[in-house]
């Protein structure tokens, strides 16, 4: 599992650079050096994949990459997530993967950004925030 | 104990999500969007209710009491029916060292002496969206000091009229060779010495020395603890107390024990193997720390029975404990001291005649004084080296460092 979650780790963050400018190699480094810290069993190994697949949206944010190459990307940053923990979930990866074969066909039909678009993507993303991580006080 | 929160792969997939939200709005590339929907998508498929109870974990110990260096089996068992994932660590304590032998069952070896806890269980579970992290303390563990094989060689003058295992100075009907004297009615053949009998042209008979057993009193000064971890002062007088009590209730002698420190505990001489376990139960009192300063010229009579020998154990740094050996010696007791201080300040790197050198030539002045003042009054003082037993220690002493 640990030679899984390396191998995944440093595709994740080492195929956005690929596509991107020179200086995105810095930050896929920086990214790589945590795929490597959380292969360890150490206290740290969570905050270190969430660094590493940080580095690796923030590579593919200043990058070049097409629809297909971000669709792939974001399969792979599941995957590592997921393989970081003891049982690999299958049914969340399917139902990542087809909400990525979902988003990427409704942006090959109509791919736009518009100022209307901005703030209902911010508001989406907190609001998806919200809902997706449980509070206590539920 | 932490409730339920958020677990580890909930907080990365939504993480991930909202940092490639915030990356498409920022830079104003859709196509970022993608890398947020496959984690918001596994999310979303996660079970999202909240396990109603709490992880149940209990903790048993296979023993509440062993030796140093024994093993003690401690398991542990979680309840958690909503659970995907347990996972149960063992954190040991300083004091004690731990191996796993199958999951949920650790091999605990204590390693110091004294009642203290051997670690924690650290329970972490997973259920769907969800994670518990519960941490139990393990109770206390009473660890005796170890007690090493030393022969009771020490022994008072005057031996009790009571029956025991060690040759005394009368006449009586031990095993030991005593003298000869000639026959008188009454004597038993088999007590005959043909050899003296013959060359004398009379009869004459072998006299056997008496079996008297002895009562021991061990002194232990927890005044002052110095040293390193596990070789402190308290450490060698726990260990020199344990193995002399071992060695003379073996041989059926009365042993008692005082703890000079705090409030003074005591207990008197007494007989038998349950002696031996009070006397270590007193011991793991001595390292609680006290704010009382202790009257030391009033150690109780009963515990200091007439003839006692007194075995004190102290590494001679308070002025407290002079005045605790003067009152015994006042009281005609034959006092031995084992000093356990084994490592002294550290020289001084400076200058050989600066103040911190001139501080710990007075410090050896002044404990070469206290050991002459003691030997004036007829108390030996044993150093207690630290790769020397404590047998050959008292070897050194025998029957003529014990006059009363």
């Amino acid at each position: 599992m640990n030679r899984a979650r390396l191998v995944l780790g440093l595709l994740a963050v080492g195929l956005p650079p690929v596509l991107g400018p020179a200086w995105t190699i810095a930050v896929a480094s920086f990214g790589a050096l945590a795929v490597v810290a959380a292969a360890w069993p150490w206290r740290r190994r969570h905050a270190a994949v969430s660094i590493a697949v940080g580095a690796a949206i923030v590579t593919c944010a200043f990058s070049h990459a097409g629809i297909p190459a971000l669709a792939a990307e974001g399969v792979l940053i599941l995957a590592y997530v997921l393989v970081n923990h003891a049982v690999f979930p299958a049914r969340q990866f399917i139902a990542g993967v087809v909400a990525t074969l979902v988003v990427a066909g409704a942006l090959t039909v109509h791919p736009g950004v518009s100022a209307w678009l901005t703030g209902i993507g911010l508001a989406a993303a907190v609001a998806a925030f919200g809902v997706a991580v449980p509070s206590r006080r539920r | 104990m932490t409730g339920w929160r958020a677990s580890a792969r909930t907080r990365q997939l939504a993480t991930a999500a909202l940092v490639a939200l915030v990356a498409a709005i920022v830079t104003g590339h859709a196509g970022l969007v993608l890398l947020a929907a496959a984690p918001l998508a596994a999310l979303a498929v996660l079970p999202r209710a909240r396990p109603a109870e709490l992880p149940l974990v209990t903790v048993a110990v296979s023993g509440a009491r062993c030796f140093e260096g024994e093993d003690v089996t401690l398991t542990a068992t979680v309840s958690c029916p909503a659970a995907d994932k347990i996972d149960i660590r063992f954190v040991p304590a300083p004091t004690a060292a731990a191996a796993e032998t199958q999951p949920g069952q650790w091999r605990i070896n204590a390693t110091h002496w004294g009642r203290y806890s051997p670690g924690t269980v650290l329970v972490s579970c997973v259920a769907g969206a969800w994670q518990a992290a519960v941490a139990v303390e393990v109770e206390p563990l009473e660890v005796f000091p170890r007690a090493a094989r030393t022969r009771p060689r020490l022994v008072p003058a005057e031996l009790l009229r009571r029956i025991g295992e060690h040759t005394g100075r009368a006449v009586g009907d031990g095993v030991e060779f005593a003298g000869i004297r000639p026959y008188v009615p009454g004597d038993q053949l088999r007590d005959l010495n043909r050899a003296v009998s013959i060359r004398r042209q009379g009869r004459y008979v072998n006299q056997r020395a008496a079996s008297r057993a002895a009562d021991l009193v061990v002194v232990v000064d927890s005044l002052t603890e110095t040293g390193p971890p596990g070789e402190t002062t308290l450490d060698i007088a726990a260990h020199g107390a344990a193995a002399l009590a071992a060695a003379y209730l073996r041989v059926s002698d009365r042993v008692g024990i005082v703890v000079l420190g705090g409030v003074l505990r005591w207990l008197g001489p007494a007989p038998g193997d349950r002696q031996f376990y009070r006397i270590a139960e007193m011991m793991l009192r001595a390292r609680y720390d006290a704010y009382v300063d202790p009257d030391l010229t009033r150690i109780p009579r009963i515990v200091l029975p007439p003839g006692a020998l007194v075995v004190l154990f102290s590494p001679l740094a308070e002025t407290g404990v002079l005045t605790a050996i003067t009152d015994l010696r006042e009281r005609r007791l034959p006092v031995i001291v084992v000093d356990t201080l084994r490592y002294e300040p550290a020289p001084a790197r400076e200058a050989k005649h600066s103040p911190a050198d001139l501080a710990l030539r007075v410090w050896r002045l002044d404990r070469a004084a206290t050991r002459a003042r003691l030997a004036a009054m007829g108390v030996p003082v044993l150093h207690w080296g630290r790769d020397a037993e404590l047998d050959g220690v008292l070897a050194s002493s025998g029957r003529i460092a014990v006059r009363s």
